[in-house]
């Protein structure tokens, strides 16, 4: 991984985008397998070289802080400066090979991963119809993963 | 299509939705921008690996913006030709048609390892 970042940083870099001029956001599952490790995580990676991060991700990785975290965020960029915004979405792989599931330390078992993005897949593929998101619920990011998955489901 | 290959689907379905919602929050909101000022897109897949083994990013995205200009720059091959050169071994033979051979082989890194 830290040849990733450092190829990055490279192309970047080379632009003059340098993290006196850059301020760092990153969207991410908020699933501690994104940040486990300060030296081999490219999140962990970026944010140590680019400085302070502005996180926007929820569930799945989705933006969920919207227009108004954005706004929030660019409103901090040095004067000319710039934004670097990195997104991803995870998945699991086994050591036997099994995408969507990882091993997590002091289990002796397998679990999904995106847990959020397989619930969905999952809730959907049992004949399940997408909810409506509620504002007003306690599961709002879910249910909007739902929704947004749910035409993709013929692809899948 | 077999297990492996729904959910490297799934991933990729969840990286359109992912991309989809990240730029229509950016491209309302630009006013931040300076002559000079450029916003980067860098994005892909997470792919968290068992226990103590290193994860791996895969690219999927990786974009520069300036102010006024409609269309970013594509600057994926950048990073890419380095992912092909063999450097990013792992990258490079997780994209997806070997993730369904991921599924039949009993010790994947060992046969990774040899792409």
């Amino acid at each position: 991984m830290k040849d990733m970042e450092s190829m990055v940083f490279d192309v970047l870099s080379s632009m003059g985008v340098e993290a006196s001029n850059t301020l760092l956001a990153e969207s991410s599952c908020p699933d501690e397998l994104n940040h486990d490790s300060f030296s081999s995580d490219l999140f962990d990676m970026m944010g140590n070289r680019w400085g302070e991060v502005f996180h926007l991700g929820g569930l799945a990785g989705i933006p969920f802080t919207g227009q108004a975290g954005w706004n929030a965020f660019n409103h901090h960029v040095p004067d000319n400066g710039n934004i670097l915004v990195v997104y991803a979405p995870h998945v699991g792989l086994t050591k036997d090979g099994v995408v969507g599931k990882v091993h997590r330390p002091g289990q002796d078992h397998s679990t999904s991963a995106c847990g959020a993005a397989v619930g969905a897949y999952n809730y959907l593929k049992n004949g399940n119809a997408a909810p409506t998101p509620d504002m007003s619920g306690n599961d709002f990011q879910q249910e909007f993963i739902i929704q947004e998955m749910s035409p993709r489901m013929e692809r899948i | 299509m077999g297990q492996n290959s729904q959910q490297s689907a799934l991933a990729h379905e969840t990286f359109d939705i992912v991309e989809g919602v990240l730029n229509d929050i950016t491209k309302d909101g630009m006013g931040w921008m300076g002559e000079d000022s450029k916003l980067i897109l860098l994005g892909g897949l997470m792919i968290n690996i068992d226990g103590s083994d290193q994860d791996y990013f895969e690219p999927l995205t990786f974009t520069v913006g300036t102010k006024g200009n409609t269309k970013a720059d594509n600057v994926l091959p950048k990073i890419n030709n380095f992912v092909a050169s063999g450097t990013h071994a792992m990258t490079k033979a997780l994209k997806d048609p070997l993730f369904e051979h991921a599924s039949t082989s009993s010790n994947w890194k060992g046969k990774l390892t040899k792409l």
